[in-house]
């Protein structure tokens, strides 16, 4: 592991497949069930039961499993007035130094959601409805941003080894 | 107060620097917290804040109307939409011109990408305006301002973003857009038609249609425009909430997608692998501000601003030219979504404190945000039209956007002159 690029050659595009189609799957349960809803309400005056809990959760999934691709891709929304400057030992200074803030951002939002998790596995903090765990999500949602932040640490890895030094790219 | 300050300047070094914005939110938000009330409730409010707005049913309105605006862009009705535009206002003075701004507006209202809107068109529209001569500052100016109608014109993605991150009451928001909305479209047609009138030579009439033409026209474009009502006359008649609305929009733009045949099942789960992409990367920035507008409330900036807003005797008028101002410097080296989220939770607040309606500072601003993403050196608008023209130069089409930038602004002076514009249609719906 002496060079993290190595291991993104393989593992990396494999990950990126399945969690790009994983994130497709809320959002396509978001949209359908408020679809459902809206006609169950006013035409059969039956709304779905809990599908406000379900689109809670579906709304956090759809976040988190997209924001490792988004980091990958260096999606992330940046101000970038020096996206022209040349190449050079600077340039990659900078880059490097933005990209280990962005990795150290990451880990503390991975590490306060382990930490929610915690709290609420030993509460057993649950929905009112239907009684979902909240537990579960959680631990979920900080093992997805524990991906992004492995993914930016590669990504600080590659542009201190000036492999890669394209900086953040505006949607 | 001077602690916000510094985070303030932090953010910006950070940001400036290269940082992403919402981790240089995010960081400095909670290291500034701790430092007004310790580590431990920094860290648990950080925790907080994001477990909360991720798990948000009322959020869940952002990815729809985001999906909506992939479908409609992958549905391919750009060019029937500027067809039909074509039909109706081809024929006047700068007549192309005239039609991609009326065609700009429509796409972009429904695909609430302003951005979006800009590429599309110039890959539509740009062609048959060079065809009939048309000077590149005129054509460029039109395709790159033409867009920014979205960001005023519901169903707004800009405006969604503020409603949530201010809980203000994105139907009422929605409503208020209505005259502005109007208002704007007519000030860029006015644009084109003032460029015309100085100099015919800018932009020629293009061939006047028949009646029963410019009718076969409108039937490229009559389910898009159908969804539009339907979508938007089911929010303002309140058969709909804002979150249902977004579902509608987004299963209506879907049923157009298939019914044109350009939605096969790759495109479809295209759609939603973008939209996850943006929803999470407008949230990651929504987690950052919310984090920050914590720590900015708890230093007291913002008590301490509006003491000293009515201390120093400014008056509401002096307020908003003040933020106007701040608008244009932020918008000139931002881009509109950062300022948007920088700026709201703070403002709203003091706009507020000092007795102006929310839902009229909304409006204003996201005009205001228009504005940022057409000046100069950083207007987002301007830059998709270059990457997609590399033979124009850049200064050419911020020299056509200029126009554009007077209406916006002229609209500005005309819903701080008579609110009513904004607030009237809340009372009507």
């Amino acid at each position: 592991m002496s060079d993290p690029s190595l291991v993104s050659r393989s593992t990396v595009p494999l990950l990126e497949r399945v969690l790009g189609l994983i994130s497709a799957l809320p959002v396509a349960l978001i949209v359908a069930l408020t679809f459902v809803d809206v006609f169950g309400r006013y035409v059969f005056s039956s709304p779905v039961r809990g599908s406000v809990e379900i689109i809670e959760v579906a709304m956090a999934l759809v976040i988190f499993t997209a924001l490792p691709l988004v980091t990958r891709h260096r999606q992330h929304v940046s101000v970038g007035l020096f996206d022209g400057q040349r190449q050079g030992l600077l340039r990659r200074l900078r880059v490097t130094l933005c990209d280990a803030i962005s990795s150290l951002a990451l880990a503390v939002l991975t590490w306060r959601l382990l930490v929610q998790a915690l709290d609420d596995r030993a509460s057993g903090a649950a929905s009112v409805v239907l009684g979902l765990p909240q537990a579960p999500l959680a631990f979920a949602l900080a093992a997805l941003a524990a991906i992004a932040t492995v993914l930016m640490l590669m990504l600080t890895w590659r542009s201190a080894t000036a492999h890669d030094t394209h900086t953040g790219v505006n949607p | 107060m001077t602690t916000a300050l510094f985070g303030f300047a932090a953010v910006f070094v950070l940001a400036f620097m290269g940082v992403p914005l919402a981790f240089a939110l995010l960081l400095c938000g909670a290291a500034g917290y701790a430092y007004l009330r310790g580590l431990e409730p920094a860290l648990f409010m950080l925790g907080q804040i994001v477990m909360d707005s991720s798990t948000n049913y009322g959020m869940s309105v952002l990815p729809m109307f985001i999906l909506m605006g992939y479908f409609v862009h992958r549905a391919d009705i750009s060019g029937e939409l500027f067809d039909a535009a074509y039909a109706w206002l081809g024929h006047l003075k700068g007549g192309l011109a005239h039609a991609t701004v009326a065609a700009c507006g429509l796409f972009a209202a429904i695909s609430g990408s302003s951005i979006a809107t800009a590429a599309t068109m110039t890959k539509v529209a740009m062609p048959p305006m060079r065809r009939l001569g048309y000077h590149d500052r005129l054509s460029t100016g039109a395709v790159a301002s033409g867009g920014v109608l979205g960001v005023l014109i519901p169903p707004s993605v800009p405006l969604v973003i503020f409603g949530l991150i201010t809980e203000t009451d994105i139907r009422k928001l929605f409503i208020a857009t209505i005259i502005p909305g109007i208002l704007l479209m007519l000030l860029f047609l006015g644009a084109v038609w003032l460029t015309v009138a100085m100099n015919p030579a800018l932009g020629p009439r293009g061939e006047r249609q028949p009646f029963r033409q410019r009718i076969v026209a409108l039937k490229g474009v009559w389910s898009t425009l159908l969804l539009f009502v339907v979508v938007m006359g089911g929010l303002y008649g309140g058969v709909f909430t804002a979150t249902e609305c977004a579902g509608i929009g987004a299963s209506g733009a879907l049923f157009i997608g298939l019914a044109r045949r350009k939605m096969p099942l790759v495109t479809l789960i295209e759609c939603l692998k973008e939209t996850a992409s943006t929803t999470a990367m407008i949230f990651i920035i929504v987690f950052g501000a919310l984090v920050f507008a914590n720590f900015v409330t708890l230093s007291g900036l913002t008590a301490e601003l509006v003491e000293f807003i009515r201390g120093s005797g400014f008056s509401v008028l002096g307020v908003l030219l003040t933020m106007v101002v701040i608008y244009l410097v932020l918008g000139a080296v931002m881009e509109g979504m950062s300022v948007l989220l920088l700026t709201a939770p703070i403002f709203t607040v003091v706009a507020v404190e000092m007795g102006i309606n929310p839902i009229w500072f909304g409006v204003f601003v996201v005009v205001m945000i228009e504005v940022g993403m057409l000046t100069p050196p950083v207007g987002m608008n301007v830059f998709t039209v270059k990457s997609l023209l590399p033979d124009v130069k850049l200064w050419t089409i911020y020299r056509g956007v200029a126009p554009f930038i007077v209406g916006n602004l002229i609209l500005v002076g005309l819903i701080i002159a008579w609110p009513q514009l904004v607030l009237a249609p809340l009372r009507w719906f």
